[in-house]
């Protein structure tokens, strides 16, 4: 009837290509691509498996009560079922305790203080209250233990002392890697490090609290990769990505984000959804300033995302548990060895810190600590001391 | 009664075989006897839709003089007219393809955006490229 030149047998996409070219007159090739470009569709599943597996970092950013919290502590279980061991620092909501419902934990406090928790009783029973001296007690212990989950308590007991979390921090993090590279890296040793409120610890570098922060930050940065080769997880949650600098946070390989406003959020989203269609990008940057409390938005490593539910396990809030804490003088650091007197003699002849360091044979963050220290003591026992 | 979801793809590919029926039907016209007045009319009502109302005015005085002498009857000037038409179709696929005359149908996004997946599913149980169920 027809003759097949006229009218072929279109069923596949190829013959369709053929038949196009054939009636367009243009270069196949060029076809190819625009009918590749039809065909196209962005593809923004993430593969999360690997996150288990250990040694991929994770970063949870949200505004204050946005569930980041909650988040972390789902996260932190999901690791303990695996068989991980975990040190937790705690910012002070003591919301770890909702995970002592059912998991025996340890609960480190500074030498000298004391923690009595009287309700929930469930949790009451499963922690175990450990007094530290420093932080490789807790680390020694983190790592050969029984008890596999560790909460360490430092905020709380030291409610206004920002340099003193920074120092106690940076040695809790100086242990970890003390042992990761006096040995092999092993996937034996599984370990997550998860930070409540990193930027407790880590301010943006305009706006560094002291030197210390503006060391720690750096310590931590230039540590992310050397943990990951070790398999120990790093797992931190901020109020702001600019926290941490746009470099070491690609060292992030899971990237959680709950609810959020503001630029920062706005330069996040511009930067990894660029390959993204529009409305896309609209609907996330829309989604994302009004999620709730079970819900974020889940970045993997090459930058796919979902969007994620899981339930939250906070069952207690901090009202309504029962609990008494005592703060004992001792904690503080108050004695003065030959190193402190050096380095306040240094200071009487109006050196600088760095000067100081060089003489005393020192780093210069820890002579500026030193000095402050006895600065401080000089000052509650009011001692008006002329160094010189 | 569902109707099927048209890709650009699957509209182009329509086009193109309703150019191709027309031309099989005139071609066939032209090896045997002509053209019937049904069939003539037929083929009037199929030509707008085959060059998406592309015609050119060489093919519209041919029309014309169609209608005026009634050349379908002969099957000579039924392939002048084939060759007249079969540039104006070529026009008409290359502009519905390439300029823009594609209406990009409404796609459902291809993402979890609408309805979250569980975490504990990313984390333990499902792969890569799973489509959430609803």
């Amino acid at each position: 009837m027809s003759s097949p030149l006229l009218n072929p047998p279109l069923r596949s996409l190829g013959d369709l290509r053929r038949m196009a070219s054939l009636l367009l007159d243009r270069d196949p090739a060029h076809l190819e691509k625009y009918i590749d470009y039809l065909t196209y569709q962005p593809q923004t599943f993430t593969e999360a498996r690997g996150l288990l597996a250990g040694g991929r970092h994770v970063l949870i950013d949200g505004i204050t009560g946005a569930g980041k919290t909650a988040l972390m502590l789902y996260l932190l279980r999901e690791f303990y079922e695996e068989g991980f061991r975990i040190i937790l620092r705690d910012a002070g909501g003591l919301e770890f305790i909702n995970l002592a419902l059912d998991i025996p934990m340890v609960m480190w406090i500074p030498e000298g203080c004391s923690f009595k928790l009287k309700r929930p009783e469930e949790a009451a029973e499963n922690l175990e209250v450990a007094e530290y001296g420093g932080p490789e007690e807790i680390v020694r212990e983190a790592f050969k233990g029984e008890r596999r989950f560790h909460a360490v308590c430092n905020r709380l007991f030291h409610p206004r002392d920002y340099e003193q979390w920074v120092e106690f921090f940076g040695g809790l993090l100086g242990e970890i890697l003390h042992i990761c590279h006096t040995s092999p890296p092993s996937r034996d040793r599984r370990l997550v490090l998860a930070v409540d409120e990193l930027n407790d610890l880590v301010t943006s570098s305009q706006y560094a609290l002291s030197p210390l922060h503006r060391s720690l930050k750096a310590v931590i940065e230039m540590n992310l990769r050397s943990l990951r080769k070790h398999y120990v997880t790093l797992m931190a949650s901020t109020h702001g990505l600019s926290q941490i600098s746009r470099g070491a946070r690609s060292q992030f390989s899971y990237i959680f984000l709950k609810r959020h406003q503001g630029d920062e959020l706005y330069q996040f989203c511009s930067r990894n959804l660029v390959t993204v269609r529009n409305e896309v990008f609209w609907f996330v940057l829309n989604a994302l300033q009004k999620l709730p409390n079970d819900e974020a938005f889940l970045f993997d490593p090459v930058r796919r995302f979902d969007r994620v539910c899981f339930p939250n396990p906070i069952v207690y809030e901090r009202d309504e548990m029962e609990w008494r804490a005592e703060i004992s003088e001792t904690c503080f650091e108050t004695s003065i060895d030959v190193l402190d007197l050096k380095i306040a003699y240094l200071r009487g002849r109006t050196l600088n810190f760095e000067e100081i360091a060089d003489e005393a044979g020192v780093s210069t963050a820890t002579a500026w600590r030193r000095w402050k220290k006895v600065e401080r003591i000089l000052k509650a026992e009011a001692v008006n001391v002329d160094v010189r | 009664m569902s109707q099927r979801r048209r890709t650009p793809l699957d509209s182009a590919f329509h086009l193109a075989e309703r150019q191709g029926d027309l031309m099989a039907r005139l071609y066939d016209a032209a090896e045997g006897g002509g053209l019937g007045e049904e069939d003539w009319r037929e083929v009037e009502r199929l030509l707008p839709l085959a060059t998406m109302g592309n015609i050119d005015g060489r093919l519209m005085k041919a029309l014309e003089i169609f209608a005026e002498y009634g050349l379908h009857r002969h099957p000579y000037w039924l392939r002048g007219l084939v060759n007249r038409l079969r540039p104006c179709q070529n026009q008409a696929l290359h502009e519905y393809v390439l300029k823009s005359l594609v209406q990009l149908p409404e796609e459902p996004l291809l993402t979890t955006m609408m309805t979250p997946v569980p975490l504990e599913e990313k984390l333990r149980r499902r792969g890569w490229r799973v489509q959430p169920s609803t």
